[in-house]
């Protein structure tokens, strides 16, 4: 029976059982409008008391190894794509062929080290680090404006340039907006309808967080931002009209920023003629069609790609798909999508089966930002959506995108790992 | 995502077979392999004409980032000229352009210095240069190749379908800035050598032929020159000169044309050992029959004289070739008749195109007896009014000293094949024109024109010659016999052979417009001196020795 149920039908039941100590076992709704009423300051005061004491863990449950191999899976193939599709070209440009790879495994070194620490700390700790890390990422997110340190990439002013790193401040932003939205949404669970106090903030800190991106020219870090705010509102159970107006607004403002310049209006819309502008507008996305071509069902081996020779654009950072499809053929993308359908499966049901309400929050933002991520990334390179310059997760080189990735995986694991754990 | 999953599919299935050939297109080319071209021989096996590594240096300007030091390396390796690097300066400013050549034909080895730099936008492709390893020796026969490798003139054009090889095809990757991945190469069909040529030529001979040409003609101040020595038995051309003052730089050198076998002109007194030898082999004379000759006659509109005045006098058939007497020739052409007369010149090979059949090669003129008009039906019998090239004019001679048979010239003695296959040519066609005793007979009356009439300094000690002198007057381009300043032009020439009792090798220098006022201008003091020159290479060279016994002058 529980399999036919629907991932709405299984939240609503998951809130159900959150709440059942302090709400009467009618039906969701009557008990979220009851619940609206009746404030429940002692789990609040109880969550800011949480001591610090030494856990006491029973043995992983199976989606905790899951999502485990899943990211080892994801980050490997990662590293050996980005050596494949980076290696010619950097060599062609006279550096080492090992240079792009050797930035991005130290990266995924420095990723798994957090991921690991991260995973043994107990999430709930992060609650504490709302207010500076909400404060920090916004700061981090002017960085790129600062002279001296800030770079434009392809119009999107989105990096900081320190030394021989370069970081998207954006990623870590995404990271806050995540624990942000979690803890607000955990904190207002009783007031989940109350303009003011709840719908207003997180309406807010959606705005805030896109348009910071958008201030950067950068639309598809926006559009993860608003899929994680409203993730993390629909698993908290938001009612539909308020997450509508959130829709519709939120749209309005990505169709205003697109329809505000020509040349991204132009680019935005060359996807749906691919072939016509293959020279100019869809150059990227029709070379990119030209490699995914070339893989067919086996694909041409690892190394076996031509696209990455030169002639697709970001062949190891956003198009790495391509690549990937190019040199593992339909096999590899089947991996791939497959992975990420896994990964997102795994964050929800860990989401669904989590006893503690910001732990559920947690993991569906987080399931939602990796979904997400990797459908503008996909969509934009098979050409289903506009090219954003999105990275995809876990794959693209890019460091502040691998090491960022690999935090958010290490804090899902820490939910997984404690799923059965009551709130302290 | 389920999306996503399907748009790939479709992709990687249905749609792929265009989009993967236009991938296809956009990173392999495929480059011509060009088959390697035959080498040019003498007869003896030294290399004449050869193709060696060479590259092509070109320039993408879209794709280079640093011009000016792109350029510098370039004009450091290759030493542009000035203007060349400035033109490739603005090429890689305006970016406007996908290809720019930067130099042809540059050495192989410059090629690959430039190419280990592996620099963005600049391409070094494999070509061949056609070399001459004796310098220009022979170059007016063996003619040239155009930037290409195509013949273009001479026996490189004549056997260009011979000596190209077959082009093979190579495919390989590209990056987008034109680059080869290294190890895509792969040769989808190997090219195929041509085939070597060998010539009859020697470049020794050759060599000194052209040499003591280029020393006469600048001596005298003539506007140049030509000579062929061909084998009296086999026809087989051992060289064949020409030289000719530069009309703008005035030196003079050894010229692109083959103007041996292009150039025709009316061979004078020389064409009379056709005259005489033909009436002889018909029986109409003998070399004692005598003429009473005076020293000029009105023959139809024109009162023709002897080049000098002597009274009306008895002559012997012998006489009148050693004298070279124009009335006496005309006695003896009367003697045949012309239409006679006009068969033998055609049995000698004057009219038609030699079997050589080299490019530009001209047929001369010779007229059929009926359309000769005027005076010109007895000055044929001297060589005025007939035309012929030097190529044929050897040839015709050669028959005398050939016991009369006439014997085709031929300068491909064999080809070699890719497989290195020696294929002779087929020997001469040879056809019998006049009988043996009245070749024996005219050989015997052109010895005495070396030894004791026009032709003297053809003499070499040691060894009998047998020639004869020819001063021709050379038709201007105005169509009259007169230059700009109504001086006569000249063309002078002499063709002999050796050792006169045994003919080897025939020989015929011309000098074209030897100077009209000095003494000069005559087939004997300009030509013949010439060959007098060339003998004692020829005798080493081919190895000819003198039979003890023979006539020398002194004796006779």
């Amino acid at each position: 029976m529980s399999s036919t149920l629907t991932v709405a039908d299984r939240r609503r039941a998951a809130l159900e059982r959150l709440h059942a100590p302090d709400a009467a076992p009618r039906g969701a709704v009557d008990r979220r409008r009851a619940a609206l009423r009746r404030p429940v300051p002692q789990v609040k005061r109880a969550v800011e008391r949480a001591p610090r004491e030494r856990e006491t863990l029973g043995p992983p449950p199976g989606t905790y190894y899951a999502i485990a191999g899943v990211v080892t899976v994801l980050v490997m193939l990662g590293l050996v794509m980005v050596l494949s599709a980076s290696a010619v070209t950097e060599a062609n440009l006279g550096h080492s062929p090992y240079r792009v790879f050797g930035k991005q495994a130290m990266w995924a070194a420095f990723g798994l080290v957090g991921l690991v620490m991260v995973a043994r700390v107990p999430y709930r700790s992060w609650r504490r680090m709302v207010i500076p890390l909400g404060l920090l990422s916004a700061a981090a997110m002017a960085a790129p404006f600062a002279p001296g340190i800030g770079a434009s990439v392809n119009g999107a002013h989105s990096w900081v340039r320190v030394g021989p790193l370069s970081v998207q401040p954006s990623e870590f932003l995404k990271l806050a907006v995540v624990v942000l939205a979690a803890e607000l949404l955990t904190r207002r669970r009783d007031q989940l309808t109350d303009r003011r106090g709840t719908l207003l903030p997180i309406g807010l800190l959606a705005m805030f967080g896109a348009g910071l991106c958008l201030a950067q020219g950068d639309l598809g870090s926006a559009v993860v931002l608003g899929a994680i705010v409203f993730s993390v509102a629909w698993f908290a159970g938001v009612p539909v009209t308020p997450l509508a107006v959130m829709v519709v607004s939120a749209a309005g403002a990505a169709l205003l920023f697109v329809v505000s310049s020509p040349r991204r209006l132009d680019r935005f819309t060359a996807f749906m003629n691919v072939s016509g502008e293959k020279d100019h507008l869809a150059y990227q996305t029709y070379q990119g069609f030209l490699s995914m071509a070339s893989g067919g069902i086996t694909g041409s081996g690892i190394g076996g790609s031509k696209g990455k020779l030169g002639y697709l654009p970001y062949a190891h950072s956003d198009f790495i798909f391509a690549v990937i499809a190019d040199e593992l053929g339909m096999v590899g993308t089947i991996a791939v999508i497959g992975g990420f359908i896994m990964l997102v499966g795994l964050g929800v049901q860990t989401a669904l089966a989590t006893s503690d309400r910001f732990g559920m929050l947690l993991a569906g933002g987080l399931a939602a930002w990796f979904g997400v991520q990797a459908i503008v990334n996909l969509g934009g390179v098979t050409g289903l959506m506009p090219v954003t310059g999105l990275t995809l997760p876990f794959f693209s080189a890019g460091g502040s995108s691998l090491f960022v990735s690999m935090i958010a995986a290490g804090l899902l694991l820490s939910v997984a790992r404690r799923v059965n754990s009551t709130p302290a | 995502m389920v999306g996503i999953i399907v748009r790939v599919g479709f992709l990687q299935t249905t749609e792929a077979g265009s989009l993967r050939s236009a991938g296809t297109d956009q990173w392999t080319r495929s480059i011509e392999l060009p088959g390697q071209r035959g080498t040019v021989f003498d007869r003896h096996g030294n290399e004449l004409a050869m193709s060696v590594p060479a590259v092509t240096v070109s320039i993408n300007p879209k794709l280079i980032d640093n011009g000016p030091a792109t350029v510098q390396m370039l004009d450091d390796l290759l030493g542009l000229p000035d203007d060349k690097v400035n033109e490739l300066l603005a090429d890689i400013e305006r970016k406007d352009r996908g290809f720019v050549f930067v130099k042809r034909q540059a050495d192989a080895a410059v090629g690959d210095q430039i190419s280990a730099m592996r620099l963005a936008g600049v391409n070094v492709d494999r070509e061949s240069r056609r070399e001459m390893p004796g310098g220009e020796t022979g170059r007016s026969v063996i003619g040239t190749t155009n930037i290409d490798g195509v013949g273009i003139s001479g026996l490189e054009l004549q056997y260009d379908g011979m000596l190209a090889g077959t082009g093979g095809e190579m495919r390989r990757e590209v990056a987008p800035n034109g680059r080869s991945i290294p190890g895509s190469e792969t040769v989808t069909q190997q090219p195929v050598s041509g085939n070597d040529l060998v010539l009859t030529l020697d470049r020794s001979i050759q060599y000194s032929t052209e040499q003591v040409l280029l020393e006469k003609v600048s001596e005298i101040g003539a506007r140049g020159a030509t000579a062929i020595v061909v084998d009296t038995d086999t026809g087989e051309v051992y060289s064949m000169a020409s030289v000719r003052q530069n009309d703008e730089s005035g030196a003079y050198e050894v010229t692109s044309g083959n103007y041996a076998a292009v150039d025709a002109y009316e061979p004078g007194s020389v064409a009379k050992v056709i005259t005489i030898s033909s009436a002889l082999s018909d029986g109409l004379v003998t070399p004692e029959t005598s003429y009473l000759v005076p020293w000029r006659k009105q023959y139809y509109d024109d009162l023709l004289t002897d080049s000098h005045q002597h009274p009306d006098e008895w002559m012997s058939v012998a006489q009148i070739l050693t004298e070279s007497s124009n009335i006496g020739t005309i006695m003896v052409q009367q003697e045949m008749g012309r239409a006679r007369h006009r068969d033998y010149m055609a049995a000698f090979g004057l009219g038609e195109k030699t079997a050589l059949d080299f490019p530009g090669e001209s047929t001369g003129i010779l007229k059929k007896a009926k359309d000769l008009w005027g005076s010109e039906r007895v000055t044929v019998a001297y060589g005025q009014g007939v035309a012929s090239t030097s190529l044929q004019l050897v040839a015709a001679i050669n028959t005398i000293a050939n016991d009369g048979v006439y014997v085709a010239p031929k300068l491909v003695k064999s080809t070699v094949g890719p497989d290195g296959e020696i294929t002779d040519t087929p020997p001469s066609a040879s056809h019998r024109v006049v009988s043996e005793q009245a070749a024996l007979q005219t050989t015997e009356m052109m010895r005495n024109v070396v030894c004791n009439g026009t032709a003297t300094r053809a003499k070499v000690e040691g060894i009998s010659i047998a020639g004869k002198t020819g001063t021709a007057y050379k038709a201007a381009d105005n169509g009259t016999y007169f230059d700009e300043n109504g001086d006569r032009i000249y063309y002078a020439s002499f063709v002999g052979f050796f050792p006169a009792d045994d003919p080897q090798v025939t020989v015929l220098v011309s000098v074209d417009e030897p100077p009209a006022s000095t003494t000069d201008r005559f087939g004997g003091t300009a030509a013949a001196p010439v060959f007098a020159e060339l003998v004692p290479t020829l005798i080493h060279e081919l190895g000819i020795a003198p039979n003890p016994g023979a006539p020398t002058c002194d004796a006779g």
